[in-house]
């Protein structure tokens, strides 16, 4: 059985079912509307960004179901990129915030996971001027407030 | 696209994501980033920081972040009820927040910082609190406060009291020293809970209506169902006979008053931890009734408490009253002594029948679940006298059609000695089953006090059955046991595989084993082997076996003779992208070969610890050896080791 998708500009992916629904999102649709031929829209999702998904999902199509974990305490694996997934990651800072982005939207767990734990691993060691220059944030802080918010949460600092 | 556009939820996310020794750095990177950094610096406010007056002035005024509360070993509740009063802000009138629109929060500025707060439901909800769980530890008795104070944070969805006795005091308080709690008031305070934990507590009897008493024992009938008829209306008589009963139970099929129960209150929990002796005078089953959506179960024992508080459950009938009241049970736990039974054991008596002495009758205790309405015991199933009459007739239905608790996928019962070889069989009618834990272990003494044992022992060829048959498992830790060649070898007769193996110049012959169905889900194992020799040709195939496991995180080889023999088996297991941790190879020779030692080290990547527990004295100097190979190759962090070497 295969689902076809159609991309924010109008590109069709037909893919297999097991595959598709790894996003819950989808896996909803199917699942209410019953199994259909009609292509599913995805109007939030280019094409560019929907090839890296259909990519992650087909290497992961075996993976056993997320549980929920209620502890929600994702920094206990904060590092545990598997190699395959690492690789998959390599990608400019733009694709990579498209693909978490998509996989937020499309309601992929361990996608979303892997991207964020990518960042994570970005932002590791950095100051913050470092962390401002590579995602170019600007700072809104007045000196005063920085100094302030510093002196407020000192106790976190080296924990 | 940048990560300034990215949803404040996911940004959220990534924060989630960040380690601690980074949030700090992280505080001062802009107006957003700070707001979410502090949502998790205060998420959860410990002991520790109630005794420092500083520092809790700073959880105070972030006090709308915080979600988790722990109190540890804390001597009265009361003592603690201003400063949780000001933590949670619970004297503040209650006020309605505006909440965020998730998707209007996409842009950001440092003006958007009080829409996204909203958003990420980091002010505090209108029922006065956003506390999502709370801890409580320690040896305190003034449950009154307790019972006033839960209503006021009715938005936990987890809660834990744990009632702890100081160590230091443990001689001067006597064993019956349990508190009794009243389970009914903290679920009906608590709206939103879905996971309690309960230990060393037992309960009070659930309050009962007249009218649920006489449903309870239309109830008990209906709970045998899967009996045959003849058994159900033998128990439908015998509870006729004993108890006072309405003509409309009497006499009729049993099958037609499962329908006609007095709805009862029912609650949302969905996970239950308590001490085996949970029930102490009290109707487990009035609990568990109320809990249909109970999926994960588990039981423990108090710790110090080996020979019990006096009763504890009879594993056999806590499995059937969830049989009938929690059909959603997925997860099923217990540690300590207490043994979970899934199956009518096929028994034989611990000791001969009418030996049973006072003192097993009483550690064992009586059953008061199995009381009537009239005071008239129904015959207790803990009782030597109670299975044989119950297995007498169930006859040949032992293993029913429908296994209780179809629906569960984690079995974890570390040293349970009522399992038998004929239960391990059963296991793969369970069609969720994905993690067992069925470990031997020798430190429990209870095995005395069992009026029952089951006919034939595990043993290592069960293990491998299960590998065999459960074709989805995940997690199967089987410690204490042993996959002898014999178990694992194949019979179809076919003749050797020729393999290339790294230690060896030539290709070599590969012995055929029967493969482990499970070997594409498999992400933990602990298991032993004993091979009859070094050979290469048995010992490479089961290193094959364990290499298909693509999927393994944690391989744990107790005491194997398999160990003896990695340099021809570990170019099978270097593909292993996710294996973490290799647990206690052998204590006798704890690293057989330097160089598969140091290609594991650099081919795994993903590869933490490497551990032993206990070594050997003469195998000082190969660990010495094994260290400077991991020093040198760089993976030092490697080394774990029970005892220290040097």
């Amino acid at each position: 059985m295969t689902i076809t998708l159609t991309s924010l500009d109008n590109v069709e992916f037909k893919v297999d079912k097991d595959v598709a629904e790894r996003s819950i999102l989808i896996k909803n649709m199917i699942d209410d509307i019953g199994e259909t031929d009609a292509p599913i829209p995805l109007p939030n999702v280019s094409s560019a960004v929907l090839t890296k998904v259909i990519e992650y999902c087909e290497h992961h199509r075996h993976d056993p179901p997320q549980v929920q974990d209620e502890s929600d305490d994702p920094r206990k694996r904060s590092n545990d990129i598997e190699e395959w997934d690492m690789k998959f990651m390599q990608v400019d800072q733009e694709m990579l915030f498209e693909i978490i982005l998509a996989a937020n939207y499309l309601d992929i767990k361990p996608l979303l996971d892997v991207g964020c734990k990518t960042v994570a691993n970005i932002i590791k060691g950095k100051t913050p001027e470092e962390i401002r220059k590579v995602f170019n944030i600007v700072n809104d802080f007045t000196p005063e407030e920085e100094a302030q918010i510093k002196k407020e949460n000192e106790w976190a600092e080296d924990r | 696209m940048s990560i300034q556009r990215l949803p404040v939820e996911v940004l959220g996310h990534v924060i989630r994501c960040v380690a601690y020794n980074d949030l700090f750095r992280c505080l001062t990177v802009c107006r957003l980033w700070s707001e979410l950094v502090q949502a998790q610096l205060y998420r959860c406010c410990v002991s520790a920081v109630l005794d420092h007056p500083q520092l809790f002035e700073k959880f105070i005024r972030n006090r709308h972040h915080v979600r988790h509360i722990t109190l540890q070993t804390i001597s009265t509740f009361d003592s603690k009820m201003d400063q949780l009063t000001q933590l949670l802000d619970l004297s503040r009138p209650v006020k309605q927040i505006q909440s965020g629109n998730a998707g209007a929060a996409v842009e950001v500025s440092a003006q958007s910082v009080i829409t996204a707060a909203s958003t990420l439901s980091l002010q505090p909800q209108d029922n006065g609190s956003a506390i999502k769980s709370m801890l409580v530890e320690g040896y305190f008795y003034d449950f009154p406060s307790l019972y006033e104070f839960l209503p006021r944070v009715a938005s936990l969805t987890r809660l834990e009291i744990s009632f702890v006795k100081p160590f230091s005091n443990l001689e001067q308080i006597p064993a019956t020293d349990v508190e009794h709690l009243q389970l009914k008031t903290i679920l009906d305070s608590l709206p939103n809970l879905q996971h309690l934990s309960l230990l060393g507590f037992q309960f009070q009897q659930w309050p009962t209506s007249p009218e649920e008493q006489e449903s309870e024992l239309v109830r008990k009938c209906a709970g045998f169902d899967h009996l045959n008829t003849h058994s159900q209306k033998a128990i439908a008589n015998s509870i006729a006979t004993t108890a006072v009963v309405s003509p409309a139970v009497a006499g009729q099929s049993l099958g037609v008053y499962k329908h006609e129960y007095i709805p009862r209150e029912s609650y949302k929990l969905k996970s239950l931890r308590h001490d085996d002796t949970l029930l102490h005078g009290v109707s487990i089953e009035a609990l568990l009734s109320r809990l249909p959506n109970l999926e994960q179960i588990y039981v423990t024992t108090p710790s110090g408490t080996s020979s019990g508080h006096g009763a504890r459950m009879d594993p056999l009938q806590y499995t059937r009253i969830l049989q009938r009241n929690c059909p959603k049970i997925k997860d099923f736990k217990a540690s300590g002594p207490w043994r979970i039974c899934l199956f009518v054991p096929k028994l034989i008596p611990a000791r001969q029948e009418g030996h049973i002495t006072a003192s097993t009758t009483k550690t064992w205790g009586k059953m008061s679940t199995y009381y009537g309405p009239s005071g008239v015991p129904i015959e207790p199933l803990n009782t030597w006298a109670g299975y044989k009459d119950l297995v007498e007739k169930e006859d040949d239905s032992i293993y029913p059609e429908v296994p209780a608790l179809p629906l569960l996928e984690c079995l974890e019962c570390p040293g349970n000695d009522t399992l038998s070889s004929e239960d391990v069989g059963q296991f793969h009618r369970f069609k969720n089953l994905v993690e067992i834990d069925i470990s031997r272990l020798s430190s429990y003494t209870l095995r005395e006090t069992l009026p029952y044992r089951h006919t034939t022992p595990i043993t290592g060829k069960d293990v491998q059955r299960i590998l065999e048959d459960i074709p989805r498992l995940r997690v199967l830790t089987a410690s204490g046991f042993v996959i002898s060649w014999e178990d694992i070898e194949s019979d179809d007769g076919e003749e050797d595989e020729i393999s290339q193996v790294a230690s060896s110049d030539r290709p070599v012959k590969v012995a055929r084993i029967r493969r482990w169905s499970c070997e594409k889900t498999l992400e933990a194992l602990s298991i032993g082997f004993r091979l009859p020799s070094c050979s290469i040709r048995q010992n490479r195939a089961i290193w094959e076996q364990i290499g298909r496991c693509k999927r393994l995180e944690f391989l744990g080889l107790y005491g194997s003779s398999l160990v003896m023999s990695l340099e021809h088996g570990v170019d099978a297991i270097l593909e292993l992208q996710r294996l973490e941790e290799i647990r206690n190879w052998n204590s006798l020779f704890p690293f057989p070969n330097l160089p598969a030692l140091e290609a594991l080290a650099t081919r795994c990547r993903a590869l933490k610890s490497i551990r032993i527990e206990t070594v050997n004295s003469r195998a000082v100097r190969q660990c010495r050896e094994a260290k400077e190979v991991l020093e040198r190759v760089g993976r030092r962090e490697l080394w774990k080791v029970g005892v220290d070497i040097n």
